[in-house]
């Protein structure tokens, strides 16, 4: 197997690069957007070698990236170690093979948390995963190697399927090899689009249907979805034809995902189509029975869930994805900072992102704890309770003054140079100030100049009983929270 | 609905496919206060419109941040009947949704979303802040809560910071509602509670008696 990985701040041009390991395989699949891996073995007789045809590739995929960008290259016999090669190539070498059967020895050393990889199948929460890992790390077990070194029967006795899965990932034994073979082919769904869509968010409301309907079938024949084909003709002529594999499994929002992604890469793309899209075609290419992990009977979704799901689906149909947020608790000191929208589609990578530099894996329960944890934490200098119920999304330039019209200033040492006494917003409407405290100095990131913000914050009560936090930044005035 | 603030509602809490106004300085924290209970215990809650809630706030109302969505109109670069399909789609989907002052919905758009709202038991909470409640006419509001009077605590001149908001609500509406009352309202209290003055007052030794009951009935 091998894995082409691309540095995050570059996945968004990834067409280029699927493109590029087309003229080495016709078989190279998608994990999603810069994770691109395809079956070795075939190519590499072709290419003179395994590392001839991994230098061959980095050599594509950096002519393919218009900006410097890193890109790694790993082998490995499986994909959570190709993945895992390709990520330690991409910090150092460009390539990098492990040799056939030297799999467990590359992973020995890697951390626990690798089987948090999007290469890896436990990625998700999908059977307790995160779980798993929590306990394992609770253990004592902080590495793949620690947990390799258990006995196979007592992972399987202790910790079900899901942790046999973890330990034989962490032996180096994948259990999905490539599948090309035709069953679950009669699952797929297409769909004409007429009239032409011209906006993704269109297309992307047809597939969700399409998923369904495929998903649906694939659940009567008993099987389980690992990779897709998705296929998108336009108007003009144009078609664009990509293979997604999932780390676990497809579910229909999973598929719906990777369609916007191809149609966002396909579009940014310089091959982009010229016309709106008149066909989406989606078909199951590896599929595998279904193990027996069925949603429970209850503790699943409720039947409220699902409601607002099709109502949220429905409404980034119309509105676009970005449109629809989830609220998001973060750490901060400024209200725009510890409250944060998150869209929709990325809420479950929210908490993933933020937490990138704990070093302990995290399960349902545990990133809740994680999240309070950066939340409570003594952010020194937050105000505190009430928070202000309206926090437009760009301060608003006021003028502040004191009793002789001059503008209210802080000194050196944190004095306000006189009482505010009226505030003027942005519309020109002026007011008494009827109370006011203040100020609070907030000097962030001193270490680094361009990015180091110092401001002096108020609140100030006016006249009409309204009450706002007001920031004073480089000598302008800024309102910046209503505690309405 | 909040035990707290029931006694703002008629009947004590938002009744299914009605809408409330919300009006005032301190409309937006009143809103959000209405709806935290429902989200606690299971409902979905949207709110449509409203770009700038904060967020850190709505977490200290007690909401549960995992059941919220925020829909947002980009304003000017959307046809109306396409922020009305957007809404009435939300209605579809949701027990509970919160409208914003920049989701204006009058005349026939507002006919349509009451008549989804009726038809599905979906509630709307209307904080309209400054506005008149004109705007919202439309959804002909059962409840309108007008935050008359504010007073902040805690803050004086130079000292202290902003600490708890006493505020007084005038109740009206249709209905049950029609005959406007006036009750004082904690916004928050000094313990971070939405409540009715009253009520937050007597709270304590309310439970205390609850307890009593209950001892006395078990022993009998």
């Amino acid at each position: 197997m091998m894995a082409v990985r691309l540095g995050a701040s570059h996945a968004d041009d990834w067409e280029p690069v699927a493109a590029a390991l087309e003229q080495f395989t016709p078989e190279a699949e998608a994990l999603r957007p810069g994770l691109h891996a395809f079956g070795a073995r075939g190519p590499s007789r072709y290419f003179g070698g395994e590392r001839a045809l991994a230098e061959l590739v980095a050599k594509a995929v950096a002519g393919a990236m218009p900006s410097a960008s890193r890109a790694g290259v790993g082998v490995a016999d499986g994909l959570f170690a190709a993945g895992l090669a390709a990520k330690a190539a991409s910090a150092s070498t460009d390539v990098l093979v492990v040799p056939p059967q030297q799999s467990q020895p590359f992973l020995v050393d890697l951390p626990l948390i690798s089987l948090h990889d999007p290469v890896s199948p436990l990625h998700g929460d999908e059977d307790g995963a995160e779980a798993l890992l929590d306990v394992l790390w609770r253990l004592g077990i902080r590495t793949l190697g620690d947990l390799a070194a258990l006995s196979e029967a007592d992972v399987l006795g202790r910790f079900g399927w899901t942790g046999l899965l973890a330990h034989r990932l962490a032996c180096g034994l994948d259990d999905r090899p490539l599948q090309t073979e035709a069953a679950g082919e009669d699952a797929g769904a297409e769909a004409e689009i007429d009239p032409p869509a011209d906006r993704i968010e269109t297309v992307a409301f047809m597939a969700r249907a399409l998923a369904d309907t495929m998903m649906a079938r694939l659940d009567r024949d008993g099987l389980d979805c690992m990779s897709v084909n998705i296929e998108a003709h336009s108007d003009s002529g144009h078609a664009s034809h990509r293979r997604w594999r999932h780390e676990f499994r497809f579910n229909a929002p999973a598929v719906v995902d990777r369609v916007r992604w191809q149609l966002e890469g396909w579009y940014r793309s310089p091959e982009r189509p010229a016309g709106p899209i008149t066909l989406i075609r989606i078909k199951p290419c590896a599929v595998a029975p279904a193990n027996g992990r069925q949603l429970g009977m209850w503790g699943a979704r409720s039947e409220a869930d699902e409601r607002a799901a099709k109502a949220l689906a429905r409404v980034q149909g119309l509105l676009g994805a970005e449109a629809v947020t989830v609220p998001h608790l973060a750490g901060g000191r400024r209200p725009a900072d510890t409250g944060r929208r998150v869209p929709l589609h990325a809420a479950g990578d929210a908490d993933r992102g933020q937490d990138s530099s704990a070093t302990g894996p995290r399960n349902g329960k545990k990133k809740k704890k994680t999240k309070t944890k950066v939340v409570d934490a003594p952010w020194a200098g937050r105000l505190p309770a009430p928070s202000p119920a309206v926090v437009p999304p760009q301060p608003e330039p006021v003028v502040v003054t004191d009793c002789e019209g001059a503008l209210v200033t802080v000194g050196g040492r944190g004095e306000a140079s006189a009482p505010p006494q009226r505030f003027t917003d942005s519309a020109g409407r002026s007011q008494a100030v009827t109370a006011w405290a203040g100020p609070w100095p907030l000097d962030e990131r001193w270490w680094r100049p361009s990015a180091r913000r110092r401001q002096a914050r108020f609140q100030l009560v006016l006249n009409d009983g309204s009450a706002h936090l007001c920031v004073l930044e480089s000598g302008r005035w800024w309102r910046e929270a209503t505690y309405d | 609905m909040e035990e707290a603030l029931a006694p703002l509602l008629p009947e004590g809490s938002i009744r299914r496919g009605t809408a409330v106004a919300v009006s005032g300085h301190g409309a937006m924290t009143l809103a959000v206060a209405l709806t935290a209970e429902a989200s606690r215990r299971g409902s979905w809650v949207a709110a449509i419109g409203m770009a700038d809630l904060g967020v850190a706030a709505l977490a200290e109302r007690g909401v549960d941040l995992e059941r919220w969505a925020l829909i947002d109109l980009p304003g000017a670069t959307r046809s109306r009947s396409l922020m009305a399909d957007a809404e009435g789609a939300v209605v579809d989907g949701f027990d509970l949704v919160m409208l914003g002052s920049a989701a204006r919905v009058g005349g026939a758009t507002a006919r349509r979303l009451l008549a989804r709202m009726r038809e599905h038991g979906a509630s709307l909470v209307c904080a309209i802040g400054g506005a008149s409640t004109d705007i919202v006419a439309g959804l002909q509001p059962e409840v309108r809560l007008m935050i008359t009077q504010t007073r902040w605590t805690g803050i004086d001149n130079g000292h202290g910071r902003l600490l708890a908001r006493q505020a007084e609500v005038t109740i009206g509406g249709r209905g049950a509602a029609s005959r406007p009352r006036r009750m004082p309202v904690w916004l928050p209290s000094e313990d971070g509670r939405v409540a009715c003055a009253e009520l937050a007052r007597t709270s304590a030794s309310t439970l205390d008696l609850g307890l009593q009951d209950l001892r006395e009935r078990r022993a009998g």
